[in-house]
């Protein structure tokens, strides 16, 4: 019986992550040039073992993701900012664990906005972009400085991994990203950067910051998405130029290469799946030397171990951290303490339970920027001790047990005086 | 099986009902009288004192019959169901006990109550009336009759009805003679202030308190009589099944130190009074302390101290006796002096220290509501918002005790008018259960009994007074001719006999409108279950609302097994014994702060709600709603105590925000937006707005406020309804799980 529901669980646990390691990619297309035009971007993709099937949106033509209930690709890249999209089909996609690379510009559409707000990142207006008037590409020089040059953001590294990506080059719409713990800015502008109106009157809507210029969403569901305010940044041309700056009136080279191709290698691998996705399983707790009871007693001894894998793109490899952490509550932590791991995945720790009872939650909730969220939890009450289970004798009380004992025996020893002792003075007094 | 059994008991019920409840009181009041005519009916040879003995067994085994019987309505007209909300956790841990016997109930730690905090069922209750139940069971298993322990349950409450009519038979007996006792049984068997609390399906430690509590009385009454260690004893192990069933049991001992007190006061110490109370004080404290929840109370809360320092002055008189024998009254004056100072000194010194330890604690809220009961209700919110807690009305006196009311006075002024140390209890008892039950009405309970008996003993005086008149038919003759003699003699009328029967018809008369009403009031008043509603429909047929047991049901059924319910506390016992389900605060009001909790959920909007129900792994919310039915007693009636409770630990919740600026407490157009925003308003007018209640007005009408709501067509953000009973009045909602995007769910 046992057998059989672990293996109904391998089961559960194989068809959520079915996904992971999934080739199939639809791609999106305002135009077909697009499919040549960013030919280096698409290689790489099939090379990484990828099927990418395109399709071109024109006019109303409607994107069917799913088949009989079914989505039929694993991951969706929207490389046409301009279409008219159904937006609640891309959410449900999402929201049923597929991931989606989303490339705008200043011709965004409401449907693809609409897409990108659900998922945290709020795109600006149409017909905006971003100008920097400091750190432009010399050769846009005489132009409106929108091909900005953008460094990494420090939160991004954590996704992006340690190696450092050269300056990239970004042509489009800026976005604001949520405060929230599910949503990170990938790129951001550097301070000068402002966003301004494509036409008509030059007036700034945004400065400073806070135009994110790639963003990214990690679901609950473990399902990705990535949003780049440029389609252009992954195209052939950006892919090649030099990055190249105008300092004190001096055209200075800051880079042979643009960093835009190792960008959008780093930001595919994320966002389909092939770096960064955890899963636990296998979490359990028991008695130190015993079984899993009912219930605990407060103050036992626990051992509890969960097994922590990650995904190195080709299958689940034991998860290398010192840093996950297990929590006992019950309304407050009353337990937090850092796991070991023993180098094969297992987490493991040997804690005393408190002495208070309730019923307990033995919770990890482990979040790190870039990496799927973990959390899992199990909850078992924790009982008082039985009224058996109390120390039998205390120090404390041995007055008292002297004192009862003493009480008895003087009883006895009244009870034989009075009646057996004979008064005799009374007799004399009598005389 | 059981249904024929109790419509055997519904035919058996109704020709009892119509017979006994006029006749007993006629019949078998005037006993003595009866005694007589009975002698000249029967012409067998049969002696007086067992004819006597005949009909008084006849008349107690009708008085137990009728007990029984008079409290089966609630049985006939819906089923063999438990009560309201409390009994329902005491069948709960009953079954519980049946089934896992007695170490494991002992040790029950029920992780489904207060969640997450849980509770310690054993350590926290009073297990005498489960412990009964559980007896009952077992006895009747043993012999072969393998009844429910639901209908055991049921019907525990008549049963132990019954036995308080013959206790209370016998301490009336043991205060005055066996006419007043039967008196005082007819009395109490259909006395409605004990009736509310012990119809069938009422299974509640009253129903089992009262006898244990009646039972001590006579037993301490009959230990002072006696001054035997044996009373004495069996009274001390009374007073440990009152322990056992009741917190009430405070009330005994208090009551009898105060007794020992006055009696020392009047100067009517004796080696008896010592006896009992030593015997009893000793052995019951003893035994007191063995009930787990009472623990070391007995020894150190303030409500006991009574009871010690009157054992320890009973010592200190019953020294200064003997001393004062062995010496000359200039020395025992000296000696009774210096002694007194010391002890004083001693016991004041032993006080200071205790208190500074911190192992006396007398100025708790404890204390102050021994003294002022109204304390506790008006500084603590949780226990001002119980019904039951607030002062008794005189109609309420009258309706529960009805002639009772008026011979509970002459029953005072004949106790007074002869003297005995058992009227003496009499006298304290009444005195201080009439105090108590004018401070709550709940406490009418203590009062019933002694009313009943107070008033057995003005009837029977009376009764005696006039039957002699009406018996010697030649007062007039003696009164002409010794009228010379007695002038002054009022009653030496020409009219002795005459008056005797008016007399005696007076109080018949009494009697039947006292049987007829409280017939009248255990039919109307007190025999509904609660759980089950009924109404009444414009063609007079009965209409059943039947929404709470079909909610409960829903939950057991179609909720995850430990999915955790949040509802207001009442519906905590009855979610988890008839859902079986998780609940985060239960009737057992034990943490304030925990149902505070709850209540700042149902006051807060419903964004900041979810942080709170998220925070408490909230997966059902359930809220009572009577706005469709017309049923008052539902939560948004209640809401202004959520509010109350919830800014007694949270500041931040002000009760002022939820009236309109003219402090009304409104739910139309005219509210306060905090009310009209709360996820109380919210989860019970959802979708309400399109529902039409009543002809000529508007969609959204709410029947018990009689107004239009006024917050229509909202969305619930956070929730989704879940179930809605057939009547509305049970609406269940489910708390989402956050977004997967993040979504509005900032958490």
């Amino acid at each position: 019986m046992k057998a059989v529901l672990l293996f109904a669980l391998l089961i559960c646990v194989c068809a959520v992550f079915a996904e992971l390691g999934g080739k199939r990619a639809l791609v999106l297309l305002d135009d077909s040039y697009i499919e040549s035009s960013h030919s280096k971007f698409f290689k790489s993709l099939k090379e990484r073992g990828y099927s990418l099937k395109y399709q071109e949106l024109k006019g109303s033509e409607a994107v069917k993701l799913s088949k009989f209930g079914q989505f039929e690709y694993d991951h969706v890249i929207l490389f046409a900012p301009s279409a008219d999209i159904d937006s609640d089909e891309f959410i449900e996609f999402v929201d049923h664990g597929g991931n989606l690379l989303i490339g705008a510009n200043s011709d965004v559409s409401d449907s693809v906005r609409e897409v990108a707000s659900a998922c945290g990142i709020d795109l600006d207006d149409t017909d905006t972009i971003v100008v920097d008037h400091v750190n432009f590409e010399a050769q846009d020089y005489d132009s409106k400085h929108t091909l900005i040059i953008a460094d990494q953001d420090a939160s991004a590294s954590l996704i992006l991994g340690e190696a450092k990506v050269a300056p990239v080059l970004f042509r489009g719409v800026g976005a604001k990203v949520r405060d929230h713990a599910l949503n990170y800015p990938l790129l951001k502008a550097s301070p000068s950067a402002y966003v301004s109106k494509l036409t008509g009157s030059k007036k700034q809507t945004k400065v400073g910051r806070s135009p994110s210029l790639v963003a990214a969403l990690q679901a609950r569901n473990h399902a990705r998405v990535v949003v780049s305010g440029s389609l252009d940044l992954f195209s052939d041309s950006l892919y090649d130029a030099p990055v190249k700056k105008i300092q004190d009136g001096k055209t200075t080279t800051v880079s042979e290469r643009s960093g835009n191709e190792d960008l959008a290698n780093i930001i595919t691998r994320w966002v389909f799946q092939e770096k960064g996705a955890l899963r636990s399983r296998n979490l359990q707790h028991n008695l130190v030397g015993g079984s899993k009871p009912d219930m605990y007693t407060i103050k036992d001894n626990v051992e509890f171990s969960v097994i922590i894998e990650e995904w190195n793109g080709k299958e689940w490899v034991p998860y290398q951290a010192n840093d996950v952490q297990l929590e006992v509550r019950m309304l407050d932590p009353y337990i937090r303490t850092t796991l070991k791991n023993d180098g094969k995945g297992r987490f493991y720790t040997i804690f005393t339970l408190p002495d208070v009872y309730g019923v307990f939650t033995f919770r990890i909730d482990y979040q790190r920027p870039g990496y799927a969220g973990l959390h899992t939890f199990d909850r078992i009450p924790v009982r008082p001790f039985r009224h058996n289970q109390y120390e039998r004798f205390i120090d404390s009380a041995y007055p008292y047990y002297a004192g009862a004992f003493s009480m008895l025996v003087g009883l006895c020893l009244f009870s034989a005086v009075f009646l057996y002792h004979k008064d005799t003075p009374s007799k004399v007094k009598t005389n | 099986g059981t249904l024929t059994w109790f419509n055997s008991l519904l035919g058996f019920h109704r020709v009892k009902m119509k017979t006994p409840t006029k006749e007993l009181n006629q019949v078998k009041v005037p006993a003595k009288i009866l005694v007589a005519d009975v002698k000249d009916v029967l012409e067998s040879g049969v002696s007086t004192e067992k004819q006597e003995y005949l009909l008084k067994l006849l008349i107690l085994s009708l008085i137990y019959l009728l007990a029984f019987s008079t409290r089966l309505f609630s049985v006939l007209r819906y089923e063999s169901v438990i009560h309201e909300f409390d009994p329902y956790f005491n069948y709960r841990s009953t079954k519980y006990l049946v089934n896992e016997g007695i170490y494991n109930f002992l040790n029950w730690f029920d992780q489904s109550a207060w969640y997450p905090l849980g509770r310690i069922v054993g350590g926290t209750i009073y297990p005498g009336l489960m412990a009964t139940a559980a007896a009952v069971y077992w006895v009747l298993h043993a012999v072969n009759i393998t009844v429910d322990i639901r209908n055991v349950c049921v019907l525990l409450a008549p049963w132990f009805a019954s036995n308080t009519a013959m206790v209370t038979y016998l301490f009336a007996k043991e205060i005055k003679d066996e006419s007043a006792g039967l008196i005082a049984a007819a009395f109490i068997a259909i006395v409605p202030g004990y009736i509310s609390r012990s119809v069938a399906g009422s299974y509640d430690n009253e129903g089992i308190a009262i006898f244990a509590l009646i039972l001590t009385y006579y037993l301490w009454v009959k230990a002072v009589k006696t001054g035997s260690l044996f009373w004495s004893a069996a009274c001390s192990l009374a007073y440990f099944y009152m322990v056992s069933a009741w917190g009430g049991y405070v009330f005994i001992i208090n009551l009898i130190p105060l007794y020992v007190l006055v009696m020392l006061l009047t100067g009517r110490y004796s080696s008896r009074l010592y006896t009992a109370y030593c015997t009893l004080y000793v052995l019951g404290t003893l035994l007191a302390m063995q009930i787990t929840f009472v623990g070391f109370q007995p020894v150190q809360s303030s409500e006991h101290m009574a009871a010690f320092g009157t054992f320890g002055i009973l010592q200190l008189f019953g020294a200064f006796n003997w001393v004062r024998s062995h010496m000359t009254p200039e020395n025992f004056s000296r000696f009774f002096k210096t002694t007194l100072l010391a002890i004083l000194a001693i016991a004041f010194a032993g006080f200071a220290i205790g208190v500074a330890t911190g192992y006396i604690s007398p100025w708790t809220g404890r204390f102050y509501s021994l003294f002022d009961p109204t304390w506790a209700k008006e500084n603590i919110p949780i226990i001002a918002s119980v019904s039951e807690h607030q002062p008794t009305t005189w109609a309420s006196f009258f309706f529960d005790l009805h002639i009772l009311t008026f011979l509970f006075p002459a029953g005072m002024y004949f106790c007074f008018s002869k003297l005995t140390d058992a009227n003496i209890f009499l006298i304290i008892y009444g005195i201080t259960a009439v105090y108590f039950a004018g401070v709550m009405v709940r406490l009418m309970l203590v009062l019933a009994p002694v009313a009943c008996v107070l008033g057995a003993y003005a009837v029977s005086c009376t009764l005696q007074t006039y039957a002699k008149h009406l018996k010697k038919p030649n007062p007039v003759v003696v009164s002409a001719s010794t009228s010379k003699r007695n002038i002054t003699v009022a009653q030496a009328l020409p009219v002795q006999r005459e008056l005797g029967a008016i007399m005696l018809s007076g109080i018949a008369i009494m009697l039947v409108l006292y049987s007829f009403h409280c017939t009248w009031v255990t039919s109307e008043a007190y025999s509904s279950p609660s759980i089950v509603l009924a109404a009444r429909q414009h063609d007079g047929s009965r209409l059943i609302f039947d929404d709470f047991r079909e909610a409960y049901r829903w939950l057991g059924q179609n909720t995850p097994d430990d999915a955790r319910i949040m509802s207001w506390w009442d519906y905590g016992y009855q979610i988890s014994a008839m859902g079986n389900r998780t609940v985060l605060v239960d009737n057992n009001t034990w943490n304030n702060s925990h149902i505070a909790q709850v209540g700042k959920a149902m006051a807060s909007p419903e964004d900041k709600a979810y942080e709170i129900m998220r925070a408490l792994d909230v997966d059902y919310v359930l809220v009572i709603f009577g706005g469709l039915t017309g049923y008052a007693s539902d939560d948004i009636n209640k809401f202004l105590w959520m509010v109350r409770i919830a800014g007694s630990t949270d500041p931040n919740i002000i009760e002022s925000n939820y009236y309109t600026p003219r402090g009304e407490f409104r739910i139309d157009k005219e509210g306060a937006p905090a009310m009209l925003n709360c996820l109380m308003y919210k989860l019970c007018y959802y979708r309400f707005s399109e529902v039409y209640t009543e002809q000529g007005r508007a969609p959204g009408y709410d029947r018990v406020r009689n107004a239009e709501i006024g917050n229509k067509g909202f969305k619930l953000e956070y929730l989704e309804e879940a179930f809605t009973s057939q009547h509305w009045l049970v609406r269940v909602y489910k708390v989402k799980t956050p977004d997967n995007r993040g979504g509005i769910v900032n958490l």
